[in-house]
């Protein structure tokens, strides 16, 4: 558990941040996602399975999370510290992102959330949201063809 | 032209969607991980404390045993004693008998077929599996860093990965007991829609899991194909005091309601394997290598029965230009060569999709060989993520 938390930990923070944007809060479910894992004592069972338990966890409570919170917004003329400067950053960086993605369905956009900017397979994706591999292919596809498109007319 | 424009705009938007900022966690979240796992870790010792305690006069405790069966045993809790109990074994061999064609891929299964006897072997490291898979005419092997799979004298493919995963398909969890039990524990976390019943008799605990097909088959061609892509029973016998794995099989439900039996464990054994043996592979074989650069296939942007007529067309001249492009050279050349050089086609029909990878597309066809035997089939091929075509069966 402890090599599966360890070698995931990084991976799992920036899956989180970059699904709700606020550090503090990405770190508290990853946190409660591993305490749960613990407590449920699935000790003996080990490698992907473990890793797709705790992807799996973050991903369901990031979802309540958006659900009774408010969308991210940027912090443009906001002023702040040279710390906060550096977080904001983060902020708006995962805010530019969910903009881009916010034009596709939920369904889609997870799903090129999840393969672009976590940088999982459709192996890994299928695991975490309990559908084939295929499907995640096709709505990858779907959502990158739309996004494609409003690139296209854009520019 | 079309790909290259298509390759462009996914490399904007992969470009766009890249976050420009890193992101680690902080110190503060490592902390208190560290004191999580410091304290479930001493909570955790107590208890294997209080349990070693309690099964001291229990005699041949190789595993770790439970005593009884509580009534209300859910699957989870039996596979994790299960999981204890096997967790220590590094060699395993198992037997196992599946409904199949010897030379066609591990996952491939038929009703129809006979038995066909699978000897799977694996050494199990700290990190690493070294293995070996026999089905007759085609075997595979993985020493931790690389993977093997041929026909047996005819031709193989150096595959990328390091599991078996990729090459032996659902069999891979047969490469131990230990990943039977993790497959299926696996399963019962992800709550897969699968239904999972324990019962003990005697001195055998079973566990019986029904699970329903996976995949789109509104096109059933790909329906029972796979153990996957089938409704399935699977059993598995326990002895009720170590909890070693005695028994395995599955069963697919056939489209009249009937049950068959696909897969039959036949006997497991722990015993010392050399591993070089398991990693020896033959030396007059040419192998393909897979584990290079991605691979770029040809006919972006074409429609699947556009692309299957061009293929099977080219097979009259043996037309390598096109050819290639779809397949590789060196099955191409040794498979399909003298099978299909000469044949006509006859139609064509249309393209479909079924069952797991939506990526693949069918399309039917008929042509008559250069013997004058007209042969029907579905051309199966692949669609890549960047766009082009490969044919990967259904000749």
């Amino acid at each position: 558990v402890e090599q599966t938390v360890e070698e995931n930990l990084d991976y799992l923070v920036r899956f989180a941040f970059y699904r709700i944007g606020r550090r503090e809060d990405a770190e508290d479910i990853v946190h409660s996602a591993i305490e749960k894992l613990l407590t449920r004592n699935f000790s003996t069972v080990k490698g992907n399975a473990l890793k797709m338990y705790l992807f799996r966890t973050v991903n369901n409570s990031c979802l309540d999370f958006l659900r009774h919170n408010h969308p991210m917004e940027s912090t443009d003329g906001i002023e702040l510290s040279d710390e906060s400067a550096d977080e904001a950053e983060l902020y708006d960086e995962a805010a530019r992102i969910n903009s881009i993605l916010q034009q596709l369905p939920e369904r889609e956009s997870e799903i090129i959330r999840m393969k672009v900017v976590s940088e999982l397979t459709f192996t890994e994706i299928a695991a975490i949201l309990s559908i084939s591999p295929g499907t995640a292919a096709t709505r990858f596809k779907l959502g990158m063809d739309k996004l494609r498109t409003i690139y296209n007319r854009l520019s | 032209m079309k790909e290259h424009d298509d390759n462009h705009t996914y490399r904007e938007i992969y470009d766009l969607l890249t976050p420009r900022r890193e992101i680690k966690a902080s110190d503060g979240l490592r902390r208190r991980i560290s004191t999580s796992i410091a304290d479930h870790a001493l909570r955790r010792r107590r208890a294997s404390g209080l349990r070693a305690l309690a099964m001291a006069s229990v005699a041949a405790a190789a595993a770790i045993a439970i005593l009884l069966v509580p009534g209300d045993m859910s699957a989870s809790e039996l596979l994790s004693s299960a999981l204890d109990a096997m967790r220590n074994e590094r060699s395993v061999e198992i037997k196992i008998d599946v409904r199949t064609s010897p030379c066609d891929n591990f996952a491939y299964i038929d009703a129809k077929h006979p038995f066909v006897p699978h000897t799977l072997q694996a050494i199990h490291n700290d990190t690493t599996i070294i293995w070996r898979a026999d089905k007759g005419a085609r075997l595979a092997c993985g020493d931790g860093t690389s993977c093997r799979t041929w026909l047996d004298g005819s031709l193989g493919w150096n595959i990328s990965g390091l599991s078996g995963q990729k090459v032996l398909d659902y069999l891979a969890i047969f490469l131990s007991p230990y990943n039977i039990i993790e497959s299926e524990l696996n399963n019962a976390l992800q709550a897969d829609g699968s239904g999972y019943e324990v019962k003990r008799k005697d001195d055998e605990i079973t566990l019986t899991v029904h699970a329903k097909a996976h995949g789109d088959f509104s096109n059933p061609y790909m329906l029972n194909k796979s153990i996957a892509e089938s409704d399935n029973i699977r059993r598995y016998s326990f002895d009720a005091k170590t909890r070693i794995l005695k028994r395995a099989s599955v069963s697919i439900i056939m489209p009249d309601g009937s049950e068959t039996v696909i897969l039959n464990m036949r006997s497991l054994s722990f015993k010392p394997l050399n591993a070089s043996k398991l990693c020896e592979v033959p030396s007059d074989i040419p192998f393909i290598d897979e584990n290079g650069a991605e691979k770029t296939y040809g006919f972006a942007g074409c429609q699947p029965a556009e692309l299957a007529k061009a293929v099977l067309c080219a097979f009259r001249d043996w037309d390598t230009e096109i050819i290639y492009k779809v397949i590789e050279p060196a099955e191409a050349e040794v498979f399909y060569h003298n099978k299909y050089k000469g044949s006509r086609v006859v139609s064509i029909g249309e393209a479909f999709s079924s069952g797991l990878n939506l990526n693949i597309k069918f399309v039917p066809y008929r042509i008559v060989l250069s013997n004058g035997k007209i042969q029907n089939g579905n051309l199966a091929i692949y669609l890549h993520e960047d766009g082009g075509w490969q044919v990967t069966g259904g000749l």
